[in-house]
């Protein structure tokens, strides 16, 4: 016990003190793979359809930052290998993970009811959300974070049809701004590091 | 205020050394240790009895050395000194919890303030260690070994497929004929799971109907080869495949149809996000624990035939 709060006394120090130990490299404007938004973006309040089959909205996770991926689930690939690293960050986040909501957004609402989303995210971890709608609707949304989307079905009658989607993960404060812009592969390391401070000091984001 | 700012640069460090360490699937148990304790002296460290890392110095970071238990004891010197020149009182004892990984011990803290300390870091590498929940669970499925196979010129080693389920094999029996065809077998699979099976009759649960496998190639021939096509009893449908993610940050899969070349006295990787044997319309879900029978051939004419463990779908 007395090494987790170790673990955590580090992280909490990473955050604060790194960033005036100038020979150090810290998660801040410059790292690859990390991706300020500056000035961090209001972004708009949606709606989609949540794991439970009723709508849900952007604005019922305020209060907490959101990490935000789209994909499908049945992305033989990329998906799985984002969901693990989401995993790995949730836990690196150690207590502070409750500051935070995870959600994963559908880019293939034909296949993915809220009920499979459900079943894929479990795979895991139960506290990942999801979130699903039309392809108009999956659009809208994607589109705020500049993201693309294409479904490969030119004849419409592929059942095993795959869907080309951003990879990256978008990171929005608890006011819902969105700060972040994590490309895919960024070690969850970094990832982790990067969310604390944003976590921890919302204000510091405005400034960078 | 001094020892709060060492403590920062140890910190820092650590993270450093966090970032960056990589992640590497093994089934030995593998420790490191990170020497960040500053005004400390250049130090040998004893493991369980004997000397395991020798005149480390501040900021250092040893190698990784196997160690055969979990459990460790370990005795911090000044370099050349003997196990009763521990600069702590006792021993400390360290529990890594894990039957196989890497992980890194860091001394920290300040001898002098008695704030000394050896910790564990989270397990380098940790996905892996979580994804299959080990050490929580003792019931869980042990991690399959990969796969390795050597026919002529051409050396396959790591080869995974990945999980469509969650469920344990056991809970699978008869699922395999079950399914004509793809996603609506689903009606079979509530019959075939007694326990809890019920609850899923008609849903699509835990299924994914495409899947994909990895590994390492090596081709040992003086001439480059061509990974031309796969082919495997759960799937009619496989193919080559290259993930690449544009600029822009758009993942694309491609079909390679010309196959993979592997460049002469060289090897490939088919690793997540990058290329797979991509298995679509699967006949029947993959859980961990089963295995795959895969058929690689190349344009040598060497033509590869086996068996390839499913992985958690969180690797
Ligand atoms: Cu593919």
């Amino acid at each position: 016990m007395l090494r987790r709060i170790w673990l955590t006394v580090l992280f909490a120090v990473l955050l604060t003190g790194c960033s005036s130990t100038p020979a150090v490299p810290t998660a801040t404007p410059g790292i690859p793979g990390v991706k300020p938004v500056s000035p961090p973006v209001q972004v708009e309040n949606f709606t989609l359809t949540g794991m439970n089959g009723s709508p849900a909205h952007l604005k019922d996770f305020e209060g907490k930052s959101v990490l935000m991926v789209f994909g499908y689930t049945h992305c033989p690939d990329i998906c799985p290998v984002t969901l693990a690293r989401f995993k790995q960050i949730k836990q690196l986040l150690g207590a502070d993970a409750d500051k935070v909501q995870f959600i994963f957004v559908s880019v293939d609402g034909n296949r993915d009811t809220p009920e499979r989303l459900t079943e894929y995210l479990g795979l895991f971890d139960k506290d990942f959300f999801g979130l699903t709608g039309s392809e108009d609707e999956a659009r809208a949304v994607i589109t705020l974070f500049d993201g693309v989307f294409t479904i490969k079905d030119a004849e419409g009658l592929r059942k095993d049809y795959l869907v080309e989607h951003t990879a990256s993960s978008f990171l929005m404060d608890a006011e819902g701004r969105w700060v972040r812009t994590y490309e895919y592969n960024t070690d969850p390391n970094i990832v982790a590091t990067d969310m604390l401070k944003v976590i921890s000091s919302p204000s510091a984001t405005s400034s960078s | 205020m001094r020892s709060r700012l060492m403590l920062l640069v140890v910190v820092c460090f650590v993270g450093m050394a966090l970032a960056f360490s990589s992640v590497v699937a093994d089934d030995g148990l593998y420790v490191r240790v990170a020497h960040l304790s500053p005004m400390s002296p250049q130090v040998d460290v004893f493991v369980n009895g004997s000397k395991v890392f020798e005149a480390l110095d501040y900021r250092a970071v040893s190698e990784y050395v196997s160690v055969p238990a979990a459990a460790l004891q370990v005795v911090v010197v000044p370099a050349g000194g003997e196990i009763a020149d521990s600069v702590t009182e006792v021993p400390l004892d360290i529990d890594l919890a894990a039957e196989h990984g890497f992980f890194t011990l860091a001394a920290i803290g300040i001898l002098e303030d008695g704030t000394f300390d050896i910790i564990l870091l989270p397990q380098d590498g940790a996905m892996m260690d979580m994804d299959m929940g080990m050490g929580m669970d003792m019931n869980a499925p042990m991690m399959p070994e990969k796969a390795s196979i050597t026919v002529d010129t051409i050396s396959i080693s790591g080869a995974y497929a990945r999980a469509t389920t969650d469920m344990p094999m056991g809970n699978m029996g008869g699922m395999a004929e079950a399914t004509p065809e793809g996603g609506m077998a689903m009606g079979g699979m509530a019959e075939a799971t007694p326990e809890g099976g019920m609850a899923m009759g008609g849903m699509s649960m835990n299924m994914n109907d495409v899947s994909a496998a990895y590994m390492h190639i090596e081709n040992t021939a003086d001439q480059p080869d061509v990974l031309l096509s796969a082919t495997t009893d759960v799937s009619d449908d496989a193919q080559i495949h290259q993930t690449t993610v544009d600029a822009s940050g758009v993942a694309k899969m491609e079909h390679m149809e010309g196959g993979i070349e592997i460049p002469a006295q060289g090897s490939i990787d088919l690793a997540p996000g990058g290329y797979h044997i991509m298995m679509m319309n699967l006949k029947r879900p993959l859980a961990m624990g089963e295995t795959i029978h895969l058929t690689l051939s190349f344009q040598s004419g060497v033509t590869i035939s086996f068996d390839v463990p499913v992985m958690p779908i969180g690797m």
